[in-house]
């Protein structure tokens, strides 16, 4: 018992995540039929690649609120530049490339300057939505490829794997994210950077590299999930990530990673987008209006961040 | 912390949200005049055109002509665009728009060269200064698109003061100081819900796919669907999915809507951008199509209905053509022509399943994934002679817009 109250943390995400799940399956008939799952899996696992990178940032002490806007940059530059011909296998790894400069840049500035992560991201969402206007005047038309589409299809499938790829993906990425945190001198640094940036430094922590290197990793990450948007929209939209905003850093939250860093994991973020989807798809399910969803689900974060989110941060339990 | 502690702050939470979420929960109505007042209301628009005003009260107030006392300045005009956001394809298209109109009168003396141009990303703050300093720079005629119905109405009526002409494009303002073109929201929803209940035979389940909650367009359209359904006795409203006008998020939404709606779907009334969405989301969840009414002319949709040879109904409702029909209002009154009204609504063209073919052929090239809008090539929404019925006295207009 004792062994469960401290961990309550970590286990009640989860446990929330597969009783919201059967909840859901008991009250709408048919929400446990395979498609539904893999309406679940994939709309999760778009929210998880998306989150993947904020979780981190989270975790060193930061925050990256470029998401949305990274995330619509792919969108566009991928689908515009297919559409004009260009090779999926060239402009993909040029738009991820361009998201980790960008997700660098934010680092580096927020560290090097010393000013919050919070308001320079803000600044550069700014300069990127401006950056998409001048280039497009507003004209964003585009195509994506096949292969894309079907990657992130509910009904899609990964050889004889009956999932689409865009899950076999989210997969993939936790596994190299728990190894990332657990097993990495960089994720070490991270969790000691968010626990005090102060001590943090005075172990000779090289924190203008670790944000850096965080902040390009958050940035590549949003790139991708913005070339899946790209392929689950079929269209080049540079709002296409504006929803992605509260959900990622909801879904870090509601895991259990608290807003001020030091701990907590993307694990735990898993938990949250499922406990976000599931949630989402609970008050759709049950016919609550728009309104009501709103409501219903914010009220909804603030119990679950009441019951596991208040912990006292790290440094202050030394 | 204990877990006495946790469900004790849980319980405190519980409490303060739910005080909270009372309080944001309150339903919008709109406010339905008497019927002596409607009466007064439409007694400023021409007699033909009342069909189209059908609940106009959840647009915006129709009332008389808010420029009676208004003097046309002597040219050469300054044309002036006021846009809440330039980001989009319809945006882009009426700013082109009124750029090429201007450039004829331009060569004509006039209007002066270039359309000043600002843009708030969705700001209303920052679009309410911007159309301040477009006020003070001189511009004669102020196109503008406000974000929210009332927060440029303090600019507006300083800009009335001032000799300079307010004219809104599909997004009607709350205050007496603008003239208001575009199209009545409820008069489109009826319309598209009237196709899908009669498409149906009068029996089925019939999705709602609306845009953006709790903004009086949104209102406007589901009230006039739900009221057009409601004659329908077999037709059954299974719910409302909000796509925002976004492709991503209405795919989204549908994919969780169906995932949790596991009966039979017939129809879909949608506002325009997201049938193609809406369409997908159908496939993916191994759906077969349903009769949808989509609502514009989005070329992803002309094309798409193309390729899969399903029955439509959409309507004409591109950036450009609205931004015909706005200008064209300018060169009456600034021509001396007095309007009855402050609201210049027409009904927008429909498009069936052969008149959106014909468009898609006049369109080449265009495919599923185009941004673009399938306008007709003279951009005209309706003739000039139903706009004209709106107005007294003037000069006409020489020379004559070119398409």
């Amino acid at each position: 018992m004792n062994w469960v109250r401290q961990r309550l943390d970590v286990i009640a995400p989860f446990a929330i995540a597969i009783g919201l799940f059967l909840i859901t399956a008991a009250v709408i008939p048919g929400y446990g039929n395979l498609t539904s799952i893999r309406s679940l899996l994939l709309l999760s696992s778009l929210l998880g690649i998306a989150s993947a990178g904020q979780t981190l940032t989270i975790i060193m002490g930061g925050i990256d609120l470029s998401v949305p806007a990274v995330i619509g940059l792919a969108c566009v530059a991928f689908a515009v530049a297919y559409g004009e011909g260009v090779s999926p296998w060239v402009i993909g790894p040029i738009v991820i490339v361009a998201g980790i400069v960008v997700g660098a840049v934010n680092g580096l500035i927020s560290r090097s300057l010393r000013v919050n992560s919070l308001i320079v991201t803000l600044a550069t969402a700014t300069i990127i939505y401006g950056a998409i206007w001048a280039q497009t005047k507003g004209d964003n038309r585009g195509s994506v490829p096949d292969g894309l589409t079907d990657f992130v299809s509910v009904i899609g499938w990964t050889g004889p794997i009956p999932l689409p790829g865009s899950v076999i993906l989210w997969g993939a990425l936790v596994l190299v994210f728990v190894i990332l945190e657990r097993r990495s001198v960089l994720g070490r640094w991270s969790y000691a950077s968010g626990a005090n940036p102060g001590a943090a430094e005075l172990a000779r922590i090289p924190s203008l590299v670790l944000w850096t290197v965080v902040f390009a990793i958050s940035g590549g990450l949003s790139a991708v999930a913005g070339i899946l948007l790209a392929g689950f929209s079929s269209a080049a939209n540079p709002q296409v990530g504006d929803a992605y905003l509260f959900t990622t850093l909801s879904a870090v939250v509601i895991g259990g990673t608290p807003i001020i860093g030091g701990r907590g994991s993307y694990a735990r973020t898993i938990a949250g987008c499922f406990i976000i989807t599931e949630l989402t798809m609970l008050l759709i399910g049950l016919g609550l209006d728009e309104a009501a969803q709103q409501v219903s689900l914010g009220i909804l974060i603030i119990v679950l961040v009441a019951i596991y989110g208040r912990e006292t941060h790290v440094r202050m339990q030394i | 912390m204990t877990l006495r502690s946790m469900l004790r702050g849980a319980a405190l939470m519980v409490g303060v949200a739910g005080i909270l979420g009372f309080g944001v929960g309150a339903a919008y109505a709109a406010d339905e005049p008497t019927k002596a007042e409607q009466e007064q209301a439409l007694s400023n628009v021409p007699a033909k055109a009342r069909a189209y005003y059908d609940h106009y009260w959840y647009n915006a107030p129709v009332g008389p002509n808010p420029y009676a006392n208004w003097n046309p300045p002597a040219p050469p005009w300054q044309f002036c665009l006021n846009d809440s956001m330039l980001g989009t394809s319809w945006r882009t298209d009426l700013l082109n728009e009124l750029k090429k109109l201007n450039a004829q009168y331009h060569a004509a003396g006039l209007t002066k060269e270039d359309v000043l141009t600002t843009d708030s990303n969705n700001n209303i703050s920052v679009q309410l200064t911007q159309f301040n300093n477009l006020s003070r720079q001189g511009c004669n005629v102020i196109v503008s698109t406000p974000s929210n119905p009332t927060g440029l109405c303090a600019g507006m009526k300083d800009a009335m003061e001032h000799g300079v002409l307010s004219i809104t494009v599909q997004s009607p303002v709350n205050c007496p100081y603008a003239m208001n073109v575009g199209s009545n929201q409820y008069y489109g929803g009826r319309e598209l819900a009237d196709w899908v209940g009669k498409a149906l035979h009068g029996k089925g389940n019939v999705l709602i796919l609306s845009g953006v909650p709790g903004i009086s367009t949104t209102i406007g359209l589901e009230a006039g669907s739900k009221a057009a359904l409601a004659k329908y006795p077999g037709i059954k409203i299974v719910g409302t999915v909000y796509g925002f006008w976004n492709e991503a998020t209405s795919k989204t939404e549908m994919v969780k809507w169906l995932a949790t709606h596991p009966q039979k779907l017939d129809g879909i009334v949608s506002y325009g951008d997201m049938a193609v969405a809406a369409d997908e989301a159908l496939a993916q969840s191994g759906r077969p199509p349903v009769m949808q009414a989509d609502g514009t002319n989005e070329c992803a949709y002309i094309a798409y209905w193309h390729e899969k040879k399903l029955h439509t109904l959409a309507f004409l409702a591109g950036g450009g053509s609205n931004g015909y029909e706005a200008f064209y209002v300018a060169m009456k009154m600034l021509n001396g022509a007095k309007p009855m009204t402050n609201m210049v609504w027409f009904p927008l063209p429909a498009l069936n399943d052969a008149s959106a073919e014909k468009l898609y052929k006049a369109w080449p090239g265009i495919t599923p994934t185009s941004t673009c809008w399938a306008d007709e090539p003279d951009h005209h929404l309706v003739a000039d002679a139903y706009i004209n019925t709106f107005f007294k006295g003037g000069k006409p207009i020489e020379p004559k817009p070119k398409p």
